[in-house]
């Protein structure tokens, strides 16, 4: 369990990224986390990877600090940044190096990733562009197995055919024993693939649910007209009349729509907090 | 699970070390192999020249220092630079195994290329002397020898610590640091032999070195006791450690 423990952090004392900032994040859970672009998504990450630390909180994993950064850690704990970069040598050279610092590594699996991306064989990594540099390592990261993979911006450089490739591949790669934390700012990336979201603004965690826990509150339909109506959150003008997020009053099923979901949070952000908080 | 230190751990390091980066080390020390070649292999031909060619070996000592201090001032650069500083960190070992790989890889370079030089020194100048039988002696006393290892890996863990303590432009603040440090001992080290002497101008001492007595016709050497010769030797190895140890302190107080 990745548990974050009332953290704050800035880059400067003055000024905080985040304040007080509590989660849990559970084994068997594909989590996304979105935000504004300087919400401080990537900080959150790397606090959690160890690489920066609080100002005040704790961070726990597994019952480790990651700021200690022990072997035993690191060998569970897989971080694909934004900016990845890779060394200068074969496919097949990288995962003979690399490989067994992670003990659960698996390269068939592996090799099944990088098919799946229609990755070709062979290839020193600096010739590979950097949408399959990344594809690399996504799936380096997938078949180490490690406990915890937190990807940040993975889909940045994909191109669209392997968005819906890494969508597929990251869900089939989800154990019990994983946490699969994935941040970014392309919101529609993650339609069909996270199970729970945070959603993080103005140094706060604005909502941090699971879909059927969302989609119990929330309903994302289409009206008519959305005025007048004091359910509606969010609306935008479509063909049909408006889609709409709007409060469940009536039990009604829908598919979440993340990115009109994360709107109305950032438009109704004390309404989103009043209803998810209600008993 | 040992935290701290592992045999297994450490080895992959130095694999992973020499998969990253081993082709560009091998370029490197292959261009320096032939420019130590170009420079020390003029001396064969010892009559063509109309001075004594023994100087482009000298030369050659300051060139391979000069590069290998480059060389040792980018060990730590992949922790530093943010493209790789992130998958550098995150690699699963522990600090000590990452510090002493590094140092692990930067002395086997270092090593390798002095060795090469006092090798290829020695093996020129005997070509020299069976070239012209009966010549003076060139080639450099054990002693210089010593004294040009000791120096080269002196200013190596100097550059090897300057790498880890300073975040930028490192190998200019190093070089700073190090001439600076250089002037000021030498300073002193003429202050007290000009007390010694009585203020004496025909003595002249390097720090650590032997005392030179320059007469009207004539130069005498005061060298160190054998004793005090091997305390000061002790002292630049314990110089050498304690400097390493700064820069894995360093490296600790970074959080690298």
């Amino acid at each position: 369990m990745i548990h974050v423990d009332g953290v704050s952090f800035g880059y400067s004392s003055n000024k905080l990224l985040f304040e007080n900032l509590s989660l849990k994040l559970h084994p068997g859970n594909i989590y996304g986390l979105l935000g504004k672009n300087g919400a401080g998504k990537s900080s959150l990450l790397r606090n959690i990877a160890g690489l920066l630390y609080p100002i005040a909180g704790r961070i726990e994993i597994d019952g480790c600090e990651p700021r200690k950064r022990q072997p035993s850690f690191l060998q569970d704990f897989f971080l694909i940044p934004e900016e990845i970069h890779l060394p200068s040598v074969t496919v097949e050279k990288y995962i003979e190096t690399l490989s067994p610092f992670y003990p659960n590594f698996d390269e068939s699996q592996f090799r099944k990733y990088l098919r799946e991306f229609d990755m070709p064989e062979g290839n020193k990594i600096t010739d590979l562009s950097y949408g399959q540099k990344k594809k690399v390592l996504i799936s380096f990261g997938l078949a180490t197995n490690t406990k915890h993979l937190i990807m940040d911006e993975p889909t940045n450089g994909l191109d669209i055919p392997s968005k819906s490739q890494f969508r597929k591949v990251v869900s089939s790669a989800l154990d019990p024993h994983r946490i699969i934390l994935i941040s970014t700012h392309q919101v529609r990336d993650l339609d069909n693939l996270i199970d729970s979201i945070i959603i993080l603004d103005d140094s706060k965690i604005l909502v941090h649910h699971s879909l059927d826990e969302i989609s119990e509150k929330l309903r994302f339909t289409t009206l008519v007209t959305a005025e007048d109506d004091n359910r509606v959150l969010y609306s935008e003008p479509s063909l049909k009349g408006y889609t709409v997020v709007m409060e469940n009053w009536e039990q009604e099923e829908s598919r979440v729509d993340l990115e009109r979901l994360f709107n109305a949070v950032m438009n109704n952000p004390a309404r989103i907090r009043k209803i998810f908080h209600r008993p | 699970m040992n935290q701290v230190f592992s045999f297994q751990r450490y080895w992959l390091l130095l694999k992973l070390d020499f998969a990253e980066n081993g082709r560009r080390n091998a370029l490197i020390f292959g261009v320096l192999f032939g420019l130590m070649l170009i420079m020390m292999s003029p001396v064969i031909d010892y009559r063509k020249f109309g001075f004594d060619p023994i100087v482009f070996h000298v030369l050659a000592y300051f060139m391979i220092t000069f590069c290998t201090s480059l060389f040792t001032s980018l060990v730590f650069d992949k922790y530093a630079s943010s493209n790789t500083g992130i998958n550098a960190i995150l690699i699963p070992a522990s600090q000590t195994e990452k510090y002493l790989a590094a140092l692990a890889a930067n002395l086997t370079f270092a090593t390798a290329l002095i060795a090469l030089y006092v090798g290829m020194h020695i093996w020129f100048v005997e070509i020299l002397e069976k070239e012209i039988p009966g010549i003076i002696n060139k080639k450099f006393h054990p002693s210089f020898i010593q004294l040009l290892v000791y120096t080269f890996f002196l200013i190596q863990s100097v550059c090897f610590l300057g790498s880890i303590y300073f975040k930028k432009a490192a190998y200019i603040k190093t070089a700073t640091v190090f001439f600076s440090a250089l002037i000021v001992f030498s300073l002193i080290n003429r202050t007290y032999v000009r007390n010694f002497t009585n203020e004496d101008p025909s003595v002249s001492a390097v720090p650590f070195g032997q005392w030179n007595v320059m007469g009207r016709n004539s130069m005498f050497l005061i060298e160190y006791s054998q004793s005090t010769f091997l305390l000061i030797k002790i002292f630049l190895v314990f110089f050498v450690l304690a400097l390493w140890y700064i820069a894995f302190v360093r490296l600790k107080e970074k959080e690298i």
